[in-house]
């Protein structure tokens, strides 16, 4: 069954409230939908190892005389790109009645979505990932900042760079635009170490981001977590 | 022979319609793939209206497989992997 989905931009807030008007909508019969395949693990030429479609068919689902999913759109995963909180709006333009075989083609919705304790400004700036949020979601007004532009800040107004090895209260106490994080061997090499330096000092001057270097074990010796994703 | 070739042409055809995909338009529109506008966005209240064209449809067996060009399904990895 096929989902329309958009993030949307909303200020920080406890909750959103989502009310979706279904301005059009039409039934057509006779219509049997595909069931979901599984995906299963199938070794394919060469070896490896790929998950493949695997006809798999729900009798109890395709008895129950009612509309499937049982509503026309949600908002999920309410998060937060840097600054900017985000919600995800789902749509569901297609509900399928398997005992009738009928599908409910919704066409033209209307969405509103309000805000329990609303704080501060629907769009945050999110610095150099500008871009991408504007890109990302469908109500983000971008200035139009990347990481391949530069910020006019140039050597007069240039941004530091510096390796941290310390996180007091599990955290860079820097001010950090752009953080790069390494495996120790890249700063143990010389010649690799060269190369991570001319980056940051290139965000740095180029950019005028702050940039913050940390290597990996010191992440792992400063930090608690159960994994690098969690210490990260 | 002629009647071999009628068999030939007839699985043939049968065998096209089962791989043909179906444009169902469920709403006059230029586009085939979902269009949306921001009507309202401010910091209390964010309002915007989505407009579904319609779908592609694949006639597997007994079965309609239906989808939405450039958006995702409910069985996608990706789709269950965030929920």
């Amino acid at each position: 069954m096929p989902i329309v989905s958009f993030l949307v931009a909303i200020p920080d807030c406890d909750s959103v409230n989502l009310q979706i008007e279904l301005l059009d909508s039409t039934q057509y019969t006779v219509y049997n939908i595909y069931p979901a395949p599984e995906l299963v693990p199938d070794t394919i030429e060469g070896g490896a190892v790929a998950l493949v479609e695997q006809f798999a068919y729900n009798r109890t689902a395709y008895k129950t005389d009612a509309m499937f999913p049982g509503n026309i759109g949600e908002a999920i995963d309410k998060g937060a790109i840097r600054a900017q909180h985000v919600v995800r709006v789902v749509l569901y333009p297609v509900q399928f009645n398997p005992v009738k075989d009928i599908i409910k083609a919704s066409s033209i919705f209307q969405i509103i979505l309000t805000f329990s304790n609303p704080n501060g400004s629907i769009n945050k700036d999110v610095g150099i990932f500008n871009e991408v949020v504007g890109n990302t979601l469908i109500n983000y007004n971008s200035n139009g900042l990347n990481a391949s532009v530069s910020c006019g800040a140039g050597l007069d107004n240039a941004g530091y760079w510096k390796w941290a090895s310390n996180f007091p209260n599990d955290a860079i106490m820097d001010t950090c635009d752009y953080l790069l994080i390494t495996d120790e061997y890249f700063f143990n090499e010389q010649a690799a170490k060269v190369y991570i330096d001319s980056l940051a000092k290139h965000r740095a001057e180029f950019n005028g981001f702050d940039v913050v270097m940390v290597k990996m074990i010191d992440i792992e010796d400063s930090i608690n977590g159960i994994n690098n994703k969690v210490l990260v | 022979m002629k009647k071999y070739s009628l068999l030939f042409a007839k699985v043939f055809l049968l065998s096209l319609s089962a791989i043909t995909q179906n444009w169902v338009e469920f709403t006059a529109s230029e586009s085939v793939t979902p269009v949306y506008n921001v009507i309202t966005s401010n910091d209390t209240l964010v309002k915007f209206n989505v407009i579904i064209p319609g779908i592609f449809e694949t006639p597997i067996d007994t079965f309609n497989r239906v989808s939405i060009k450039n958006h995702t399904k409910m069985d996608s990895v990706v789709f269950l992997k965030c929920r």
